[in-house]
């Protein structure tokens, strides 16, 4: 387990927490733009180290050398061939793995490893970093969104091995602006809100939105006054009626994210959500606490919209409906912009 | 720790163009040496001392650590696992070496060059010579990377100008390279300090420059 104990992350500007929760082995995924905390609590996962609190691997605290870690940008030494950096890598760690041309034709890279460091682009370094960090050997790999701005002929294989990290004993932890991607690879979903987290759960019961363009959806609630508070504070347009107030959107995953907010955070008690517009099954199966239909009926939806070219709206989101049942190590309070 | 050092020097070999910024001061020294030649090394030498040799060392740092930080350059090997004092350390061997190497050989050539009838013994004033050199290149060697971990890179020129500027004033002589190496090359002293205690004090410099460096360098920027 690694554990973190009302740890308070920080970078530029934005930071994060105190956060009190603990990640299980496998594919843990941050869900949230770089200005809900993401960036900063992997950084300070994977090199910062936390302003306050503690991060424990285990029984003992994260140590650098813990760690493999791919930022935004990937630095790698200049004048080396890329597969020279990958062999370096793997002598630095005094680890056994493919030689590195080896590995980088594995992951689709073959091209690059006769190519200077200094020639290649961010995406081609942030590559190589990748297949470097993943194959680490590491007991922590961390990875700042792993498969956007890295080399398009690595992502399909990068994806393959995050999945596969899904069924092992090490922590991969990522960062995903996109929220369908997360549920592509990760076994434990965190999502960020403005500094905070929401209860991390587990990508076997994921309610998969799948929705472009603006949206409209009735909530149903006791406390119309309350959750119309709370969404005004998210900038949602809103209006009550009786019995229900009306939200709208940019997008589903938008409306459904400041209507979590609203649930955990405010305590408004929704009895239920109904969609406008075309019919989302699985949105109100999960509102029946369905949860098998809901993911079936999520997966068919995604099918359909990748069918119709518009996966990149699929958004992942954790615990919409009903109110989370946070797990008893969890807690997340404070934290926000500075 | 043998595979890191590696790094710089195979970027070195493999980036002739950042050596070529060296020559142009090589060239210069050894113009002054030459033009001196029979008169004795002592004016080409205090010469070399205060122009070629801190830019020799200032071209060096360069093309250890590229146009970037050292904070830059150390990332590189830390993204692919090595420890962060490793890959600091590994840099500063490299920049070091290679200055002293290169301020060394110049300045022996440059009072082979110049040496003349009163000078003392060729083998020994040029020994002399190289060592003194090397004391100073070691000593702008840790200024330049102290100024590496200042902005982008750009407070490597910085510490080279107020090098320039106040290294040769009654106090920051004591502080900066520039005195002392002047010193050594016969020049007027450093406050009270002898030829012999300047060269135990660039050493000290270079010591003193290397942990700042190493104190600011061993956490990432936030």
């Amino acid at each position: 387990m690694i554990t973190l104990e009302a740890a308070v992350f920080r970078e530029a500007k934005v930071s994060c927490g105190p956060l009190t929760f603990a990640l299980p082995a496998g594919v843990t995924a941050f869900v949230g733009e770089v200005a809900d905390g993401t960036e900063a609590v992997l950084r300070g996962l994977g090199e910062l180290g936390p302003r306050s609190g503690k991060v424990r691997l285990g029984n003992r605290a994260l140590e650098p050398s813990d760690v493999a870690f791919v930022g935004q940008d990937a630095p790698l030494p200049e004048g080396l061939f890329a597969r020279e950096c990958v062999d370096l890598g793997a002598k630095v760690r005094k680890i056994a793995r493919e030689d590195g041309a080896v590995l980088l034709e594995r992951f689709g890279l073959g091209a690059l490893g006769q190519r200077r460091v200094e020639k290649l682009t961010l995406g081609e370094r942030r590559a190589i970093a990748m297949v470097d960090a993943i194959t680490s050997q590491r007991r922590v790999i961390v990875l700042v969104d792993p498969l956007s701005h890295v080399a398009q002929e690595a992502a399909p294989a990068i994806l393959r091995a995050l999945r596969e990290l899904r069924k092992t004993n090490v922590f991969v932890v990522t960062s995903v602006s996109s929220p369908g991607l997360a549920a592509d690879y990760a076994s434990t979903v965190v999502l960020m809100d403005r500094g905070r987290a929401l209860a991390p759960t587990t990508t076997s019961r994921p309610l998969l939105l799948a929705s472009q363009g603006p949206v409209q959806v009735r909530i149903v609630t006791s406390e119309p006054m309350n959750l119309l508070r709370e969404l005004a504070r998210e900038g949602l347009a809103t209006h009550a009626d009786a019995g229900h107030v009306s939200v709208t959107g940019a997008s589903l995953s938008a409306v459904a994210k400041a209507v979590q907010h609203a649930i955990v955070h405010a305590g408004v008690p929704i009895t239920a959500v109904i969609p406008d517009g075309p019919p989302l099954a699985h949105v109100r199966a999960a509102i029946a606490g369905d949860e098998r239909a809901a993911y079936d009926a999520a997966y068919a939806a995604r099918m359909q919209a990748s069918t119709e070219g518009t996966r990149g709206g699929a958004a992942l989101v954790a615990h919409a409906v009903p109110a989370p049942e946070a797990p008893s190590a969890f807690r997340s309070d404070g934290g926000g912009q500075a | 720790m043998w595979s890191l050092l590696r790094v710089p020097w195979t970027r070195l070999a493999r980036s002739p163009r950042s050596l070529l910024t060296l020559l142009p001061w090589a060239c210069i020294a050894l113009f002054f040496g030459w033009t001196a030649r029979g008169r004795g090394a002592d004016d080409s030498l205090a010469t070399y001392a205060a122009l070629p040799l801190p830019l020799l060392a200032f071209a060096a740092v360069g093309a250890v650590l590229g146009a970037k930080s050292l904070g830059h350059a150390v990332s590189g090997l830390r993204a692919l696992g090595a420890s962060r004092p490793a890959a600091i350390l590994v840099h500063f061997l490299a920049a070091v070496l290679l200055s002293m190497l290169l301020t060394a050989v110049v300045g022996g050539a440059v009072a082979a060059l110049a040496h003349g009838p009163a000078d003392p013994p060729l083998a020994r004033d040029v020994l002399a010579s190289a060592g003194a050199s090397a004391l100073g290149g070691a000593a702008y060697a840790g200024l330049f990377l102290l100024g590496a971990t200042f902005g982008n890179g750009a407070g490597r020129s910085i510490v080279l100008a107020i090098d320039f500027a106040f290294g040769g004033s009654s106090v920051g002589a004591m502080l900066f390279p520039r005195g002392h190496v002047r010193s050594l090359f016969g020049g007027a002293d450093v406050a009270e300090l002898t030829a012999r205690q300047s060269s135990i004090a660039l050493p000290v410099l270079a010591a003193l420059f290397l942990l700042l460096a190493f104190l600011r360098t061993r956490r990432p920027a936030r």
